[in-house]
């Protein structure tokens, strides 16, 4: 294989596949879904209140999910 | 590839333009002398702390009183700041230097922008040590090889653009016109690097995507930084090392172009595991990729089998950038049927949390990558400093200590992660009694971090020796490289 510009091609395109079916696909399917009321009228998923938004924040910041 | 060809022969054709002919390997060496071994140099360093970090966080899991009362230096903070360290700080580093330096060698050409590339060395390892002291300091993102802060990201995405343009134009600007298998693997590498990192932090970090997709991402982002980027550089340097040592060429381009096009293709899809919270059309394609990958480590395995057939064995004895590469060919075979096997729903099951991934994970990098990398630099770094190694005992002893390492660090994580899938398995387990039985399994790993860190000091010391020589000691011409020893200390 001599040609850059036809690497270039092949390569971009094998390549965005993984990106269009991977990345954008889903985005598209799953990806912009919003928080929907329920029976009860309360919405799901809810917001978290102020202290336990700060606890997430808190286990993300201190790699909490490495082990739990 | 010894054939030297006049330097710069210009010769007008009728048309007025100038053609130049294939630059020497002496000039191709020494245009990269300062970019290479600068990105050789700060790589050496952050596998040393990445090492000690990772040394650190392993140790804490069998004794997590360890530091417990310093913040920056607990197990959460530590292990993320050791991957990214290694990864970012070492591999991409590592990577990049054998990805020039194959790229003006193989297109015969000097290479590209030294300048740029130095700057945007400096500004790299700048992001990283902000990135890791972010990490440390309580800024991480939480997500996988993606911890470090929003604040890192756009210096790093920046002085990776600056490199990747270099090794690019330095390709375009080639005189030797054919384009090997080295060259698809780097090409493909340079190209995926940037589009992956930046898709992952903008859809994670900057615009975060909702929920579980976030999951999706993050671990497409992680699968395809060590097999498509990772895993491209260092087989680019196996195939390109082994032909050139033993003397032969590659067995068949052929060969080489399904194994190429099947990596690229399956490997990209691959990552999601079964039991993910996601589409379950996702996590199968990913699974089927996985295995799918058996093509292309057929194919590479046959064609590297045909391009070895009937070469002598000591010649891994005598050649000791060829050993590191041939111990690296095999941990990466060993590491990938692993994965592979790893993917399938049955097996994944009992492996899917427990210390089997990491295991995997520390044979692709230091079984695979870090001696791959070593092999490389031991080949490079004396030509393009023109200098030699002081000591070939030196280096022996860092092939011995390096393979005593990476077997120690992964090999009992593996089994350690096998038993533990299986007792996690059984309902009436009681879970503190599981974690300690694993202790000594944790406890053998890190006894091969301790070693590999140990092992990779020494290194360093071999080569700021040789750096000392290449600035201090002046150029050495090839026929006085024998009597370096009796010039001793002669400045």
């Amino acid at each position: 294989m001599k040609s850059g510009p036809l690497l270039f091609l092949g390569v971009f395109a094998t390549l965005a596949v993984s990106w269009t079916s991977m990345v954008l696909a889903p985005q598209l399917q799953i990806g912009r879904m919003g928080p929907k009321p329920m029976a009860t009228g309360a919405l799901y998923p809810a917001a978290r209140p102020g202290l336990a938004e700060q606890g997430r924040e808190v286990y993300r910041q201190n790699g909490c999910a490495y082990c739990h | 590839m010894s054939a030297s060809s006049p330097a710069t022969l210009q010769t007008s054709s009728p048309s007025g333009s100038v053609e130049l002919s294939f630059a020497t390997p002496a000039e191709v060496d020494r245009s990269c002398r300062a970019p290479v071994t600068l990105l050789f140099l700060c790589s050496a360093l952050w596998l040393i702390i990445g090492l000690l970090m990772a040394m650190i966080s392993s140790a804490q899991m069998h004794a997590p009183g360890m530091f417990a009362n310093a913040e920056s230096l607990t197990f959460g903070r530590m292990r993320p700041a050791a991957s990214n360290a290694l990864i970012y700080g070492f591999a991409l580093q590592a990577g990049w230097a054998m990805a020039l330096w194959m790229i003006a060698r193989l297109g015969r050409v000097p290479l590209a922008g030294g300048g740029v590339i130095i700057l945007a060395t400096l500004f790299w390892n700048f992001g990283v040590k902000l990135g890791v002291a972010g990490i440390l300091g309580g800024d991480s993102t939480g997500f996988e090889l993606l911890e470090m802060p929003r604040y890192a990201a756009p210096i790093l995405f920046l002085a990776y653009s600056a490199i990747g343009v270099c090794g690019i134009v330095t390709l375009h600007a080639r005189r030797e016109r054919s384009l090997y298998f080295s060259h698809w693997l780097l090409f493909a590498a340079l190209l995926w690097f940037p589009w992956i990192y930046s898709t992952a932090e903008l859809l994670l970090i900057y615009f975060p995507v909702r929920g579980v997709f976030q999951t999706a991402i993050n671990l497409w982002f992680a699968n395809n930084l060590i097999e498509l980027c990772l895993g491209p550089m260092g087989l680019a340097a196996v195939f390109y090392f082994i032909p050139k040592l033993i003397g032969r060429p590659l067995y068949s381009v052929q060969v080489a172009a399904i194994a190429f096009w099947t990596l690229l293709f399956f490997g990209s899809l691959g990552g999601l595991y079964a039991g993910l919270p996601l589409p379950k059309w996702m996590t199968t394609v990913s699974i089927l990729a996985t295995v799918l990958l058996l093509v292309p480590l057929a194919a590479m395995a046959f064609n590297l089998k045909q391009t070895t057939a009937g070469v002598e064995r000591g010649l891994c004895k005598c050649n000791l950038p060829l050993r590191f590469i041939c111990a690296g060919t095999v941990f990466y075979f060993i590491a990938e049927l692993l994965r592979v096997a790893g993917s399938l729903r049955s097996v994944n099951e009992v492996t899917r949390l427990t210390l089997f991934n990491p295991g995997v994970a520390a044979l692709e990098l230091y079984g695979f990558f870090l001696m791959v990398a070593l092999g490389a630099f031991y080949y490079i770094q004396p030509r393009i400093c023109d200098t030699n190694w002081a000591s070939e005992k030196a280096i022996r002893f860092h092939f011995g200590a390096t393979l005593l390492g990476v077997v120690l660090a992964a090999i009992p994580l593996l089994i350690g992660g096998v038993i533990q899938g299986f007792r996690i398995r059984n309902p009436s387990a009681d879970f503190p009694s599981i974690a300690r039985g694993l202790v000594p399994f944790i406890g053998l790993s890190t006894v091969g971090l301790t070693i590999l860190a140990l092992a990779q000091l020494r290194f360093l010391f071999s080569f700021a020796g040789l750096l000392r020589r290449c600035c201090c000691g002046g150029v050495a011409s090839e026929a006085s490289l024998k009597s370096e020893k009796s010039k001793g200390g002669q400045r």
